[in-house]
């Protein structure tokens, strides 16, 4: 299995602005993320609710990069407070 | 996190401290959750990338390891989770008058399950240091949580629940 199929057009768009803009694919995939965050932040939205999109994306980029280890670690850990807080004392 | 903002003379007070580290139970389920999720994260990225997936997680060590009877079961026989401490002096070699305290403390600590507490007092430096963050970071984020738990779990010991 590979991480990036450059023949559609997210891949496409990853590829290029790896090349043009950032130069690496770890700056390029985090500045997704980000971008996922900042949405969320935009329109509003909790923080805890953007897991459903963030966390699947990250299990993904963790899998295949070590990078992401580290950022993912501390999502799994921040997802992990809020299941204990909130699933148990509400 | 925390409760429901209120209204205090127009802005919002977010009162979280009614349970942010309220009390041990609270530590004991915040700690169990966060096993969970990493162990889930570690599973899924397992899943997706079976070959040379990183392994930031080993349940080994961690508070789940207690209740893993291999291959992810759960003990059948659960009375062999409870704890059944027994101490002893041992009057040759020891020194009577002192070993008596550290053995009245240890079959204390064994047959009220309190050692088991004891466990939440690294688990946060060991997740940090686990995911490769600094050893600076993960020492400064767990002696933090050292301090407050450690002070919880006393509080525990001496009766007061919060």
């Amino acid at each position: 299995m590979v991480l990036l199929n450059t023949t559609g057009v997210l891949g496409t768009v990853i590829q290029y602005a790896t090349l043009d803009l950032t130069g690496s694919l770890f700056l390029t995939l985090l500045g997704v993320v980000m971008l996922l965050l900042l949405l969320c932040l935009l329109f509003r939205i909790p923080v805890e609710f953007s897991a459903i999109l963030v966390l699947p994306l990250l299990l993904g980029l963790m899998a295949y990069m070590t990078e992401f280890v580290a950022i993912g670690g501390v999502f799994l850990i921040y997802l992990g407070v809020i299941v204990g807080k909130n699933f148990f004392f509400k | 996190m925390g409760g429901a903002p209120v209204l205090v003379r127009g802005g919002s007070v977010n009162n979280c401290e009614d349970y942010i580290m309220g009390n041990l139970s609270t530590a004991l389920v915040v700690v169990l959750a966060i096993n969970v999720m990493l162990f889930m994260g570690q599973a899924g990225a397992m899943a997706l990338n079976p070959d040379s997936s990183p392994v930031f997680y080993s349940e080994d060590g961690s508070l789940l390891s207690n209740f893993d009877e291999g291959n992810y079961t759960t003990p059948s026989d659960p009375k062999t989770l409870l704890p059944s401490g027994e101490a002893s002096v041992n009057p040759e070699t020891g020194n009577i008058f002192t070993d008596i305290f550290s053995a009245t403390k240890n079959w204390i600590l064994e047959t009220t399950g309190l050692s088991y507490l004891l466990d939440l007092l690294g688990a946060p430096a060991n997740f940090l240091k686990a995911i490769g963050l600094p050893s600076a970071f993960a020492w400064a984020i767990g002696s933090l949580w050292y301090g407050i738990t450690l002070f919880l779990i006393v509080a525990f010991i001496l009766g007061r629940d919060t």
